[in-house]
């Protein structure tokens, strides 16, 4: 957006231009090849992604020893037992259920009903958890939806 | 309604606003399009008083909130009798619809205020900036007036309110909201403005000096805001660190790093008239990221903490946000020919191409991000398949990314405009090299084997003294006038601001990424104690002596009396506690930390068992302290910056003749 009077600039002492342009065009090449290689790594990478899935598709479809999911669930009422660091309780999606056990610190907002998404490691029959989330309806609406 | 408020102007406010947002919409574009001037100021006024009843509408909503009246839905929903006074400003933007309400205070305000306080308010280019920016208050509007209505009123109006999340009762979310909303919304302007010149054609006014405090204020405002939010999070949410991947810290975070692109590569356009499309298109990404942010917190598209309940509000975000990019990149489109550069890269070793590689990792960080923050719904539309990406992904490629653009940060300045002399840049580069090296010697020696760690802290040297070369370089011509060391520093820091006040937002960055490889030698301890009995975490023995209870009309308080020791040494006693609200019915852990510039030691109490028994997570996080270092000096760099008028720079350009260091900002 400038007017021409600004094309004072000399090229003089400028290499040829198809050279330059070259030179540029192979830089960003692997800048662009570098960035996505990095991209496809760490996707790759153990950890990087979780399967995210409901009660049912778990008990549905996952193989038992499946490593790297998120189950999404509602807490059962009267489910959850302490002991100690040890946390046992059921997750439902209404259709099926499935029992999570977690030796971790829980959020503030996990309670009877409250949903949650536990990851970790399925064994065909309980869902060990390195983490659980509530994901808590209520984080901003106050009034509880549950 | 039993208490007096304002509350009943709400509404008939809010559709003055949009009355008046049109009004100004069709002025500008009236004016615009058929160069009439008078058309054009009374677009300005429309759009003045279109601000003022959103103002309006924001303090009947407040006077609302407090005189507690609980007939409105918003007043009902996030707040109650007991909460105390501040937070019921921050009720304000608990919520979506008053959240959505403080945005569109602050867009009409700002916008206002740009269209006034431009040089040449008559220009064609503002007045089309003037539409842009109507347009853009006209949708948030609607949406105020139709799916998310502050004022909607309840059939049964309780006798209190559900009171606001405890977790928003801190002093960190009276400011972290507003600030990010005042960087999310501070974008609107160069935007604006930006689209604005495209359209009208107008070259004699560029848009990114006119715009340029408010990009800056938009970014350093963006930047604090981001701090603060990892700060409350840190401080609030009891899991030991300050930033996850969530979507929404990602939707904060994406603007940012285009923004952060932009001043950089902006700096180009100014000496060397380059960079033009890459510019608007920069300021175009940002705005569309910011607004896509303020979207997926209002979608529930994807699972986040941070997520206003889903509702429809959502889906009509879409549609604005496409509308948004077709037309800029239209527009762009449309006006390629003028924005082709008028100069050309002379060497691979110049400012031009720090700057050039500065701008390329930014973008390609932005793009990971928005990657990695998208990637779940890509793949259950092309798939089916649910996946989600977790931080993993991201701490993965950032470190490198952010390993590369620190190393920037320190070469960047040592490189002149155009081309250099191999020898005179070594000889600059050489002190900072050596203090890398020195760096990394001396971790290595006292037996850190951590790759990682040794270059992040090593890199950090190398930038430190880099910084410190540059000042060094710019005192001695004062120190030559006869100035004490002090002064020369001084002198150089205000004479030229943007310049030096950008080094010390640089360094500022240097602390934090101090901060952030300290994080890899966090320890994290989980222990359930017996009152009376001991954990060890890192280097401290925490004993659990206790619990004492007490209640406020809000919450029962369960306060634990940690007694800490290191070697043997008492060092002090920490009092985390686990509190039970009674609104929301729900226990709330207040973390407490023990916090020095070596390390912090952080501990929460995750339960509480009947009989008194401890569930207590503890960590130990080396140089976390450095962060909110790095983000005071950071402030402090902004202030300095934003303090300069605007400098001869701008013009002197034109010339392609730059030469260091008077002119040269960065």
């Amino acid at each position: 957006m400038q007017t021409a009077s600004s094309h004072r600039q000399s090229h003089v002492n400028a290499p040829p231009s198809a050279k330059r342009r070259a030179k540029f065009i192979i830089g960003a090449g692997v800048v662009l090849a570098t960035v996505v290689g990095l991209v496809g790594w760490a996707m790759s990478r153990p950890g990087s992604t979780a399967f995210y899935v409901s009660v049912s598709e778990l008990q549905a479809s996952a193989p038992a020893g499946a490593e790297d999911y998120r189950v999404n669930g509602v807490v059962m009422p009267g489910s959850i037992e302490r002991r100690g660091l040890d946390t046992t309780f059921a997750i439902t999606d209404g259709r099926s259920d499935v029992t999570v056990t977690t030796d971790q610190p829980l959020p503030d907002a996990f309670k009877d009903r409250s949903e949650v998404v536990a990851t970790g490691n399925f064994n065909g029959r309980t869902f060990a958890a390195t983490q659980v989330l509530a994901k808590c309806p209520s984080k901003f609406k106050a009034k509880s939806r549950a | 309604m039993r208490t007096a408020s304002l509350a009943a102007l709400g509404r008939p406010a809010l559709l003055c606003a949009l009355g008046f947002a049109v009004l100004a919409l069709i002025l500008f574009a009236m004016s615009a399009l058929r160069r009439r001037v008078p058309a054009g100021r009374a677009g300005g006024r429309a759009l003045a008083a279109s601000a003022g009843f959103t103002v309006l509408a924001a303090a009947s909503l407040l006077s609302a909130l407090f005189a507690h009246d609980f007939s409105l839905a918003y007043v009902a929903n996030y707040s109650s009798r007991s909460l105390a006074g501040p937070y019921t400003v921050s009720a304000l933007w608990g919520g979506m619809e008053g959240s959505l309400l403080f945005w569109t205070v602050l867009l009409t305000v700002f916008a206002t205020i740009a269209v006034y306080r431009h040089p040449n308010p008559d220009s064609p280019a503002v007045t089309w900036a003037g539409a842009v920016l109507a347009g853009i208050a006209i949708f948030f509007l609607l949406l105020l007036a139709f799916p998310a209505d502050p004022f909607a009123r309840l059939a049964d109006v309780p006798t209190d309110g559900s009171g606001l999340n405890p977790l928003l009762q801190s002093p960190g979310m009276l400011i972290h909201p507003p600030l990010l909303y005042t960087g999310f919304v501070g974008f609107s302007i160069p935007f604006a403005f930006a689209m604005g010149a495209l359209v009208s054609g107008r070259t004699e006014t560029p848009w990114f000096t006119s715009t340029r405090r408010w990009t800056l204020f938009s970014w350093s405002a963006l930047s604090i805001g981001i701090v603060l939010g990892g700060a409350w999070a840190y401080t609030e949410l009891g899991w030991g660190g300050y930033w996850a991947w969530d979507p929404v810290e990602n939707a904060s975070f994406m603007p940012w790093l285009t923004a952060t692109a932009y001043l950089h590569s902006v700096v180009i356009q100014e000496k060397r008239r380059m960079l033009r499309i890459w510019n608007v298109s920069l300021i175009l990404a940002t705005y569309a990221l910011a607004v896509f942010g303020t979207f997926l917190t209002r979608s529930g598209i994807l699972s986040s903490i941070h997520t206003f309940t889903e509702g429809s509000t959502g889906v009509w975000f879409l549609p604005f946000l496409a509308a948004m990019l077709l037309g800029g990149l239209a527009i762009i489109a449309l006006r390629y020919d003028r924005l082709r550069s008028e100069n050309r890269l002379d060497a691979l070793v110049s400012r031009e191409s720090a700057f050039l590689a500065n701008n390329v990792l930014f973008v390609a960080a932005a793009f990971t991000v928005l990657w990695g923050t998208v990637y779940p719904i890509v793949a259950e539309v092309t798939t089916g398949v649910r996946l989600s990406v977790g931080p993993a992904f991201f701490n993965a490629v950032f470190v490198p990314l952010g390993l590369a653009i620190l190393a920037l940060t320190g070469i960047g300045p040592l490189v002149s405009w155009r081309r250099m002399s191999k020898g005179r840049l070594s000889r600059l580069v050489r002190p900072p090299v050596v203090a890398g090296i020195a760096v990394a010697a001396g971790l290595w020696l006292a037996g850190m084997r951590s790759a990682g760690g040794v270059i992040a802290f090593a890199l950090c040297g190398f930038v430190a003294v880099a910084i410190a070369g540059e000042f060094i370089r710019g005192g001695r011509v004062y120190r030559a006038s006869g100035d004490s060391w002090p002064a020369a520093l001084a002198h150089t820091l205000m004479r030229n601001r943007r310049r030096y006040g950008g080094y010390v937002v640089h360094l500022g960055i240097v602390l934090i990424v101090i901060g952030f490889a300290g994080a890899a030698g966090k320890v994290e301890r989980n222990a359930f104690l017996e009152p009376g009995s001991s954990m060890k975490v890192g280097a401290y023995t925490l004993t659990y002596e206790g619990r004492e209870q007490s209640s406020t009309p809000e919450k029962q308080i369960n306060d634990a009396t940690v007694a800490v020791s290191r070697g043997g040494e008492p060092v002090g006693t920490l009092h985390p506690q686990s509190n039970f609200h009674f609104a929301q019915q729900q226990p709330q852990s207040e973390v407490a930390i023990r916090t020095t510039p070596v390390e912090d030691l952080y501990v929460v109490v995750t339960q509480f068992d009947p009989d008194g028994a401890a569930a207590i997570r503890a960590f130990v996080n080396p140089l976390t302290w450095w962060i909110w270092a790095g983000a005071v000096v950071m402030a402090a760099g902004m202030s300095v910056i934003l303090s300069g008028g605007t400098p001869h720079g701008a013009t002197a350009g034109a010339t392609g003749r730059v030469r260091e260091p008077v002119a040269a900002a960065g």
